[in-house]
């Protein structure tokens, strides 16, 4: 049985890991912003991995950058629009671990979808290898395992057939939507079947996932201030899936 | 300390308003807070609807918004200038279309397509 030194000597270390971990987002989210800004090109030649400065950006070639990581001047690397703040305020890092986990779930959900927004700022494809290139999520992923759901929001669009065929192949950070919202269909005695067949199922990225059914439930001046599922109410499985195709289009999830 | 009444508020004032209640929604929007979000979505129509009453549809204010830094901001000025600027508040809605700014750039993008497809016509 642990000792109660032992137990408060672990409750320590945790407590320091977290404060080494807020850090280090905060000086990746802020260089992640600067870049981002800067119109960062992720293919801009970077320090060699083992030097001390292993893995900031050089000043030379490359028509962006961003800010050394690292919190150094980094001036021969700033370039780009220095006016353009279209990201607000970073989120602060608490600087203890968040007791409950609502509150620390809701601490990355922040984060994860700013970084998601920023990265998609330069092109779904490249969104991967900005995120890999700062190492930004390894804190995320030791605490929440949430590296998977910021990857799999950088993804590019599929085709239909691709989003289909991967239900059966479950993944972290994708989750099974359907085209045709469930619970509104259930409730409105459309049958089991159709409403689970192969062609109203599809696997997309969990924050997409959690994008597409915001939009669905948050009012909208365009569906006469309704929420769209209320206004797709009474009408046929046709016309909710026009909507569901292209919601999944509009939110670069499918090829249009 | 209370907000005085809308009626009361100057154009400028129902402009700040504006922006500030997109901003609160976007933030909603990353908290998944849906009940929040719609709070803010009717008190937000409650403005436009007070700069739509004042003589000359003082909503065209809101075209001031266009560049603000907040996507939610840009998304909501320019959904809320269809009636009164509909070319310059098309092209924005199809530059946050594009943007990959989500989730702003999915509902810029649903927002086109309900125009085209004659869902709601803006009033």
């Amino acid at each position: 049985m642990q000792s109660q030194a032992g137990w408060q000597a672990g409750a320590q270390l945790r407590r320091m890991g977290w404060l080494l971990h807020a850090h280090h987002v905060e000086t990746k989210l802020l260089a992640l912003d600067h870049a981002v800004k800067a119109n960062f090109n992720p293919n801009q030649p970077r320090v060699p991995a083992g030097s001390a400065d292993g893995g900031q950006w050089t000043g030379g070639g490359g028509g962006g950058g961003g800010r050394n990581v690292g919190g150094s001047d980094g001036s021969d690397t700033l370039v780009g629009s220095d006016g353009d703040d279209r990201f607000g305020d970073l989120p602060d890092i608490p600087k203890e671990r968040p007791p409950n986990i609502r509150d620390r779930n809701r601490l990355v959900r922040r984060i994860a979808t700013l970084v998601a927004r920023m990265a998609g700022r330069v092109g779904a494809g490249r969104a991967g290898l900005i995120i890999a290139g700062l190492d930004l999520a390894q804190w995320v992923y030791d605490e929440y395992q949430a590296y998977a759901r910021i990857t799999a929001y950088a993804d590019p669009p599929k085709t239909l057939e691709e989003l289909h065929d991967a239900v059966s192949f479950p993944a972290a950070g994708y989750e099974i939507h359907h085209i045709v919202e469930q619970g509104p269909a259930t409730v409105e005695g459309f049958p089991k079947s159709q409403i689970d067949a192969r062609d109203n199922l599809v696997r997309i990225p969990k924050l997409k996932h959690q994008d597409i059914t915001g939009w669905y439930a948050t009012p909208n001046e365009r569906f006469g201030g309704l929420r769209p599922r209320d206004y797709l109410r009474g009408r046929n499985w046709e016309e909710r899936r026009a909507i569901g195709i292209e919601a999944l289009i509009k939110f670069e999830v499918l090829k249009p | 300390m209370k907000r005085p009444p809308l009626s009361d508020m100057t154009v400028q004032e129902l402009v700040e308003n504006f922006a500030g209640i997109a901003m609160a929604q976007d933030e909603a929007l990353l908290d998944r807070d849906t009940s929040k979000f719609s709070r803010l979505f009717h008190q937000m129509q409650d403005v436009s609807g007070e700069l739509k009453a004042r003589p000359g549809d003082q909503r065209r204010a809101l075209l001031t918004l266009y560049d603000h830094p907040n996507a939610q901001v840009r998304l909501k000025a320019a959904d809320a200038t269809l009636a009164v600027a509909p070319k310059a508040a098309r092209e924005k809605l199809k530059e946050i279309a594009e943007s990959h700014e989500f989730p702003q750039a999915g509902d810029a993008g649903m927002a086109l397509w309900a125009l085209e497809k004659g869902i709601s016509t803006p009033t």
